[in-house]
């Protein structure tokens, strides 16, 4: 299982004022809150939620906007419902993508397609397959991300 | 308040965050406001801050859950307000 999201930090600085009071109370816990001093720390924090979410939203099937369920738990991994999700993110100036997976040894076999005209299919629930595998989908602003397995 | 001026209300406070201007003038009780609207995940957190605003209520985070669409905003604002 693999969750992916990309944040475009032009588009979410143009988009979402974080500072809006109770913003942050809404989607992060008093132990994120304190982690953010800044946009990258605010959009990493929620990336990580994100692609986390993707993961549990496709296992489960279902829609739960529930942010306070996905917690920080170190630099590299996430908690919901106890369990540990992991994560690696890419940081620039310009953009966030962080990937999520349930266990840190599928990192080397996955890999990152930022052409958006690759083909792909979709399952009956809509999610996105190649070659009957599944694979994340994100796009924000200026940027589109997949994050695949590697054809051997 | 019915429910047409409840989907009238909601819909001027989605119309800032929605990127489907076709679905935001077809908005009704099954309209997804992500799906659908297209509303940002990041900004569905303003609709909720501005749904609580607009009708002093607070929605606590098992509501919250919920508020992907049209019909369960309807709902909690009608529960909230009762």
């Amino acid at each position: 299982m693999i969750g992916n999201d990309i944040i475009d930090l032009r588009t979410a600085a143009v988009e979402s004022n974080w500072r809006r009071p109770n913003y942050l109370s809404k989607i992060f816990t008093p132990k994120e809150q304190s982690l953010i001093s800044d946009d990258q720390s605010v959009w990493w924090l929620w990336s990580a939620k994100e692609a986390v979410y993707k993961i549990i939203n496709r296992a489960t099937l279902q829609r739960r906007y529930a942010p306070l369920s996905i917690t920080y738990h170190s630099p590299d991994s996430f908690l919901y419902q106890e369990r540990e999700y992991f994560i690696k993110s890419e940081l620039t100036n310009e953009f966030i993508h962080t990937i999520a997976v349930i266990h840190p040894d599928l990192f080397p076999q996955l890999e990152v397609c930022k052409d958006r005209s690759i083909p792909y299919d979709k399952d009956e629930h809509g999610l996105p397959m190649i070659a009957n595998q599944p694979v994340s989908i994100s796009h924000h602003g200026r940027y589109w991300a997949m994050v695949k397995q590697k054809t051997i | 308040m019915d429910k047409e001026t409840l989907i009238a209300e909601l819909k001027t406070i989605v119309k800032p965050y929605a990127k489907d201007e076709a679905a935001l003038a077809n908005i009704n009780e099954n309209t997804d406001f992500i799906n659908d609207l297209k509303i940002n995940s990041a900004n569905l957190v303003d609709v909720i801050l501005d749904v609580e605003e607009k009708y002093n209520i607070v929605i606590d985070n098992e509501s919250m859950e919920k508020m992907v669409n049209v019909k369960a905003a309807m709902e909690i604002i009608e529960s909230k307000l009762a």
